[in-house]
């Protein structure tokens, strides 16, 4: 089915092609080119997710239901796995320069797999939305294995003729992480 | 509970009764497991003063920490009130906490409230990091963090980690907070990520044939700390110092020993019954 709003299948290979090189360039490690992609304005944020049961669940008394937070997706004004705007970004990719970034030294070996790709457009003449899902598979020293898998929700915005990420909303499903860290960028 | 805390109470005042109200948790929490044994942690947090400039100077230089974790601190000490727990102190002008301008004059602004509410104490010294024995830290320079850590066996652990604020302090202040909390402290910070490689590096080493026929030196600063009564703790003389490890785990030892409570209640240890 399609519709005067849905995107043409030029726009989708376009932004397709946009994700898959910003992918190869995580998992070569080229981090400055990769910077490059974001707009100076850009949020880059991701939130992590908690076992709750759903408001009509049976199981549970909820004392005060006025109060019970059923949304299991950390928010934008609480506690979550990444909150960088341009600036910090830029940080954490100068630190990893520094020759004693212990937690990706020696580097972590990644594959950014990126499916469910999905183009809307936005209020914006300039901005498009992309939905996306990632899974991320991460080896490292001699046996270390870690998937992070997760769905974003990108504002890719025209600057000049290329596309650019202004806002990267990112939630990574796991309510305990079971990685030690997260040295690597998604 | 007080029983169990004995002094270091008045150590977690300082942290989380600074001012009227107390603190407030910011919304969310971190959990993730990480390969390594609980003690590590307990201890880094416990007494670890000495590895921040190694550890964690790729973070200070490249700007999540403030260069004043580099400067010269001779009022710092190692403070161990008893039964196990343990603070890290630096001195009462050191600059202590996550360098956003918002927390820094926040800071400076509270102070006399604090000195009401805490004492003269503080004008000895300034508590920035400890572990409530045995599996309790908490911390104050980069981020305003609590945590405990979950055993998961010999070689896993189980983190939870809570950020808090003042209840008192304005808007802008919590924001700076929970941001340090996200981007310095957590599975993803700057600094904390390297911890978790430490301690992962401890653990594995800690394990090996060789490792394991040998006792692991825990010497440095041994003889040099003393009973200070005014901090109401056993305290080293240098800022660099494994005097807290050693309380940490001669505590620890007692309680594995099997013996009643009731005779290991109040510490079986020299330095604890002073206490």
């Amino acid at each position: 089915m399609r519709n005067e709003n849905s995107p043409d299948g030029g726009l989708i290979g376009e932004v397709e092609q946009f994700l898959y090189r910003e992918a190869r360039l995580l998992d070569d490690r080229q981090f400055h080119e990769w910077l490059q992609l974001f707009t100076d304005d850009a949020r880059y944020f991701m939130a992590g997710r908690s076992n709750r049961y759903p408001q009509s669940s049976k199981a549970i008394a909820i004392l005060d239901p006025g109060r019970y937070v059923e949304s299991d997706v950390t928010g934008e004004d609480e506690l979550a796995l990444f909150d960088e705007d341009k600036t910090t970004l830029a940080a954490r990719v100068a630190r990893l320069d520094t020759g004693m970034a212990w937690a990706e030294d020696p580097p972590s070996r990644t594959r950014h797999l990126i499916a469910n790709i999905e183009v809307e457009p936005s209020e914006s003449e300039v901005e498009i939305n992309v939905y996306s899902n990632f899974l991320v598979y991460r080896s490292r020293a001699e046996t270390e294995e870690d998937f992070y898998v997760g769905a974003r929700r990108d504002v890719l915005r025209r600057v000049d003729g290329d596309w650019k990420i202004a806002r990267r909303r990112m939630v990574l499903d796991q309510a305990v992480l079971t990685a030690k860290n997260l040295s690597i960028f998604f | 509970m007080c029983d169990y805390l004995g002094e270091m109470a008045w150590y977690l005042d300082a942290f989380f009764d600074r001012r009227e109200g107390g603190i407030e948790l910011i919304g969310g929490m971190h959990k993730w497991v990480m390969p390594c044994n609980w003690k590590f942690p307990a201890e880094n947090f416990g007494g670890d003063g000495y590895h921040t400039s190694w550890s964690h100077r790729s973070a200070i230089d490249t700007g999540s920490g403030g260069n004043f974790r580099l400067a010269p601190d001779p009022l710092g000490v190692m403070l161990s009130p008893g039964k196990g727990h343990c603070v890290i102190g630096v001195g009462p002008d050191m600059l202590a906490d996550p360098p956003a301008s918002e927390i820094l004059a926040y800071e400076d602004a509270i102070r006399p409230e604090m000195e009401a509410r805490l004492g003269p104490r503080l004008n000895r010294i300034k508590p920035i990091v400890g572990t409530v024995f045995p599996n309790f830290s908490l911390l104050r320079p980069t981020s305003r963090t609590f945590r405990v850590w979950h055993p998961r066996g010999p070689d896993k652990t189980e983190v939870w980690a809570w950020v808090y604020a003042d209840k008192q302090a304005p808007p802008e202040v919590k924001e700076a907070i929970r941001l340090a909390g996200v981007r310095v402290f957590g599975p993803s910070g700057s600094f904390e990520q390297d911890d978790m490689d430490n301690w992962q590096g401890c653990t594995q080493t800690g394990r090996g044939v060789v490792a394991r026929s040998y006792p692991l030196n825990y010497q440095m600063g041994l003889g040099h700390d003393r009973f200070d009564p005014a901090l109401g703790a056993w305290a080293s003389e240098y800022r660099y110092s494994e005097n807290n490890h050693r309380h940490f785990y001669r505590r620890w030892a007692e309680l594995i020993t099997g013996a009643p409570w009731a005779e290991l209640a109040n510490g079986g240890t020299r330095e604890d019954r002073h206490a």
